[in-house]
């Protein structure tokens, strides 16, 4: 839940830059934004920026729900048991694995979750396949091995906390999180 | 079956050493006992005499003994307030006294300042009906400070004499809190007290493991976003990070021996079991499949790696030698899930989570030899079983109502305590082993 705080937060922060810079195009980000911008994550990826950098900073500006209206969904939720890609959500894998061949700097970090029920380290085996199972689609489509990394909490983060299906189904996911765009 | 026989059977089950004992909690844990074997011992704990405080006293280290003993569901102790006379020597012991109250087993002792912060302790067991001393002991300038281990070393005697099985309560738990994103390792007493938190991270912790002296955990922590392997010394909070490869590093578990780990990694693939050398750092895999195959065990020879996979499909328990080889599933028709095993100190007995489907998670245990199985707890979300070192109780987590807490099965179910720590999730406990 942290997380996906800290995502919404992040996109924010670009919606509103993006449009301070619509007439820049995909030039870069400004240093002083994008200070402002990573000072509200939790992970460590992004979070600090130099202030010397100026202009030169290749990263893209170009926020995500920009390029696709797909990519502004980071979430994608699987069956009991399954790391099957359901139909519905493989619009939303393609518009990111898009992007990512598109931009060879931008990085994914996926993480792989479970729902409570079993134990926990075979929870952390299935978050694993999830996990995998996007990143297998993405370097299907053109995205490089070291634009992505993979990693499992098992059931120890659900952003649901109570014991029956309506929990559960939110639970069982793989997330998107950019490290880099 | 006849109350007779029914009695008669639960005391024969006794005296084979089929059964036992308990745990703990007050101070931060909380326990609960919800039953208790069929047919208690009759026990009088007499109050120890306290010289300096003048008379006995109703609190102290008999009465450690005495919640030690009630809370393994073994016993039934006569209430101080129905004892006619408390004696602390044997030989001022009038046994039709405690005769008459149907006492079997008597124990009684004194305490005695003899220094500032120092006592001499000292206690006699005593069987009531053949009139003899079955132990006793006297310990010299006990620190206050270790009264407490001292009176759970003395219920580990009390409860060896009148059972012939080993106590646990001087044994310790090594267990998961999670409150608001902050995780931590405590390690308690196993009566819940006096708990420490040995790691405190904004990260999940997880699958703590006891090395088989005792003195060290290995655990998965999270760190920096990834998981890793760690081996912390329990005395000096001294921590290595053993493992930390791309993907997973999981389920640490020590070898009889103390010289391995066996461990979950996915970094050449799917999840597979290796063995980590301590001394050397040297890595062997040990399984090579594309299903998931984690949680490790270690027969008690050192032989066997239970674990659990998903190559039949669904998560059952397989075995293999440590030396490789072909893996044998080992649970077959008992459920559609099983996972998560611990191995009873005999290697007779498997404890894992186990399922038939609708949502209904439990707590199982498995007869090697019978290849068969018995529930031990209802659901519908049980996990993390671990057994006493004297194999006669698990250990597991219960999730119910928004909360976790812990629980203890004897093997043969007629035993359970509850445990709860208010305003925290705990789980994942492991029992650690007798200490040295």
């Amino acid at each position: 839940m942290k997380h996906k705080l800290v995502l919404v937060v992040a996109l924010l922060g670009s919606s509103m830059l993006s449009g301070c810079t619509t007439t820049g195009g995909s030039d870069s980000m400004g240093a002083s934004a994008s200070s402002s911008t990573g000072s509200g994550s939790s992970s460590s990826y992004g979070t600090s920026s130099t202030s010397g950098l100026g202009a030169g900073a290749d990263f893209s500006s170009l926020p995500l729900d920009t390029v696709s209206g797909q990519t502004g969904s980071k979430t994608i939720y699987f069956d009991f048991d399954s790391y099957q890609i359901k139909p519905e959500f493989q619009s939303v894998v393609a518009a990111h694995a898009a992007y990512l061949a598109s931009h060879p700097t931008a990085r994914v970090r996926l993480e792989g979750h479970a729902d409570e029920r079993g134990s926990r380290e075979y929870n952390i085996g299935l978050g694993e396949r999830r996990a995998d199972a996007v990143a297998t689609l993405f370097s299907a489509a053109g995205a490089a091995d070291g634009q992505l990394e993979t990693v499992s909490y098992g059931e120890e983060q659900p952003v649901a906390e109570c014991h029956n299906e309506s929990c559960w189904s939110q639970n069982r996911r793989a997330v998107i999180e950019y490290s880099a765009r | 079956m006849s109350g007779y026989l029914k009695m008669s059977l639960s005391r024969t089950m006794i005296l084979i050493g089929l059964l036992t004992l308990p745990l703990l909690a007050r101070g931060e844990l909380r326990i609960d006992i919800t039953t208790g074997v069929d047919s208690a011992i009759p026990l009088a704990v007499v109050p120890f005499a306290q010289p300096w405080r003048g008379g006995s006293a109703q609190t102290g280290i008999d009465q450690i003994i005495s919640d030690d003993l009630r809370r393994s569901g073994w016993f039934e102790l006569t209430p101080p307030d129905s004892m006619l006379k408390r004696p602390y020597r044997s030989e001022d012991v009038d046994y039709r006294d405690w005769r008459l109250l149907g006492v079997e087993a008597l124990l009684i002792g004194q305490t005695e300042r003899v220094a500032a912060d120092q006592f001499d302790v000292r206690f006699e067991l005593l069987d009531a009906v053949k009139q003899q001393r079955l132990a006793g002991a006297k310990y010299s300038a006990v620190p206050g400070s270790e009264l407490r281990r001292l009176a759970h070393f003395v219920a580990d005697q009390v409860f060896r004499q009148l059972t012939g099985i080993d106590g646990i309560f001087s044994t310790r738990m090594a267990y998961v809190t999670s409150v608001n994103d902050r995780y931590q390792l405590q390690v308690a007493d196993i009566d819940g007290r006096n708990p420490v938190g040995v790691l405190t991270s904004p990260e999940p912790i997880m699958s703590p493991s006891w090395s088989s002296d005792g003195q060290h955990l290995a655990y998965v922590a999270f760190d920096q976003g990834k998981p890793a392997i760690f081996r912390q010394q329990l005395s000096t909070g001294d921590r290595k990070k053993l493992t930390q490869f791309d993907g997973i590093n999981g389920a640490p578990a020590w070898s009889p021996d103390g010289q391995h780990l066996a461990l979950t990694l996915s970094k050449d693939g799917s999840p597979d079991i290796y063995l980590l050398q301590l001394s050397s750092g040297r890595l062997t895999r040990l399984t090579s499949h594309y299903a998931i195959d984690t949680e490790p065990v270690w027969s008690p020879d050192g032989e066997q790696i239970y674990f659990t996979s998903d190559r039949g499909g669904r998560p059952q328990i397989y075995r293999i030698s440590r030396h490789g080889g072909k893996a044998t599933r080992v649970t077959i028709n008992m459920g559609k899930y099983n996972a998560d095993a611990s191995i009873s100190p005999d290697g007779k007995f498997l404890a894992v989570v186990t399922s038939n489907g609708n949502n209904r998670y439990r707590i199982g245990l498995v007869d090697l030899e019978t290849s068969t199985m018995t529930h031990l707890s209802e659901g519908p979300l049980d996990e993390s079983p671990g057994f006493s070192p004297n194999g006669r109780l698990i250990i597991y987590t219960r999730t119910r109502d928004n909360s976790e807490s812990l629980a203890v099965v004897s093997v043969d179910v007629k035993v359970r305590q509850r445990l709860g720590l208010q305003h925290a999730k705990v789980r994942e406990p492991a029992w650690s082993p007798f200490s040295q």
